[in-house]
């Protein structure tokens, strides 16, 4: 049998799939053979492949806002200035410190399939990063996976743009079936859609960069939840053996504030969702 | 794992000494990890603890960590006692509170030894049974240090 763990994307909120991941490799024993990976998803992927789950959660509890994006003093106007409004600097410091040759050559070693997604915007298809890559070529695929539209910047990987995969592959669990999964555990951060109750926030014309604060980040929430509810219905009607893990009820926090307490409790949440789900 | 600390007291229950937050060691030690798995289901199980059971919890805390800190370790600060003292706290409101965080052990200890074979463990050549203590009492540290006035939360 050839087992997938599949984790979507989702910013902070992703601390709930790591959670969802300390349960399914260290209480349930599960060694997967393949580990595909979307924003978030793609740094988590990285240390769920290499087996490394207690470091994995130690990361996810301790970093903050400032460890993985950097807004300058102009604050929204850099959108204007520069086409993005964070500085992904601190994340790709991260991201060198944390996929070291030695990490990749221990995911290698272990025989697991790593696949980070990242979106090609010019040829339009997600593509993705693996364990046998070039280190430089692979982190350059984690960076991308995680880079959101308008908020952060695109990536060159061999002459073309990256942007997250999250755009067009929020749950990469299409990836984990080409590649021969008989089994897959998928973990995503946005609650099935009977558990995501009606918001009361407006949503006014205010001039400014409200539009990138809030209305894009509604509408992008929106559409990558509706991702993952097709993804899941689509795999589970074609019949594949997949098992879903998804909060309770909508995880409120930023997801692009990295905030540890918070995290923690995300965390805590998706360990004990695990276990009722797959007991 | 951390360096630094702070104390925290609470009404004349032991102090515990919190670990400075920071970034994990890219390459973590044995007892790291072992800290790191046995962190979150403890913390996990401790949200729906009633404030007499945490309080209860972060005594036991306090208490290991106390026993673990002497070199030599005290002879208390052993896997078996450990355990025992940990099912041996009043659980009134949720009485498998104490025994699922005791059952989370066994996997979290049997997944950290299986990456590290033992000549390569920081175990300063304690017995495994010492070793692991110290691990497990560190987690019980953390887990009481990241819930000290925390609310359970992260939902609409």
């Amino acid at each position: 049998m050839s087992v997938a763990i599949v984790l979507g994307g989702g910013g902070s909120l992703g601390a709930f799939s790591v959670g969802v991941a300390r349960w399914l490799l260290v209480d349930k024993a599960i060694q997967p053979n393949i580990v595909t990976g979307t924003s978030t998803g793609a740094i988590a992927a990285v240390l769920v492949a290499s087996g490394e789950i207690a470091l994995l959660s130690d990361l996810y509890t301790n970093v903050t806002t400032r460890d993985v994006l950097h807004q300058s003093f102009l604050g929204d106007l850099d959108v204007v200035i520069h086409g993005y409004s964070n500085s992904v600097a601190p994340l790709k410091n991260l991201i060198d410190t944390y996929l070291t040759p030695q990490r990749r050559q221990r995911i290698i070693d272990r025989g697991v399939k790593l696949e980070i997604a990242a979106t090609n915007l010019q040829t339009g298809v997600v593509e993705y990063g693996h364990a046998t890559d070039d280190i430089e070529r692979l982190r350059k695929f984690v960076l991308a996976s995680s880079c959101q539209p308008a908020l952060m910047p695109t990536i060159e990987i061999d002459g073309h743009d990256y942007l997250d995969g999250g755009i067009m592959q929020m749950l990469p669990v299409q990836r984990a079936v080409d590649l021969g999964a008989t089994k897959i555990y998928a973990s995503a951060t946005g609650a099935a859609p009977s558990n995501r109750p009606p918001i009361t926030r407006r949503f006014e014309n205010e001039p400014g960069t409200y539009v990138f604060n809030f209305t894009l980040r509604r509408a992008v929430q929106l559409m990558t939840e509706q991702m993952t509810d097709d993804t899941l219905a689509l795999h589970i009607e074609r019949g594949i053996d997949i098992t879903a893990f998804r909060p309770a009820s909508s995880l409120t926090p930023d997801p692009l504030a990295f905030d540890p307490a918070e995290m923690a409790a995300m965390m805590d949440e998706g360990y004990l969702r695990a276990k009722q789900i797959l007991p | 794992m951390f360096a630094g600390a702070v104390l925290l007291g609470c009404g004349g229950s032991p102090e515990l000494s919190c670990p400075a937050p920071g970034l994990p060691n890219p390459n973590p030690s044995y007892t790291d990890t072992l800290e790191g798995l046995v962190l979150v289901p403890t913390r996990a199980n401790l949200r729906s603890a009633s404030a007499d059971e945490s309080a209860a919890f972060r005594d036991l805390a306090a208490q290991l960590q106390a026993e673990c800190a002497d070199s030599p370790p005290a002879s208390e600060c052993e896997m078996a006692h450990l355990r025992a003292a940990l099912v041996a706290l009043p659980a009134p409101d949720h009485p498998a509170l104490f025994t699922d965080i005791d059952g989370a052990l066994p996997a979290a200890r049997a997944s950290a030894s299986g990456d590290y074979p033992p000549a390569e463990r920081d175990c300063d050549g304690q017995a495994a049974d010492v070793c692991d203590a110290r691990a497990v009492a560190d987690a019980f540290v953390r887990a009481s240090c990241e819930l000290g006035g925390a609310t359970s939360g992260g939902h609409s």
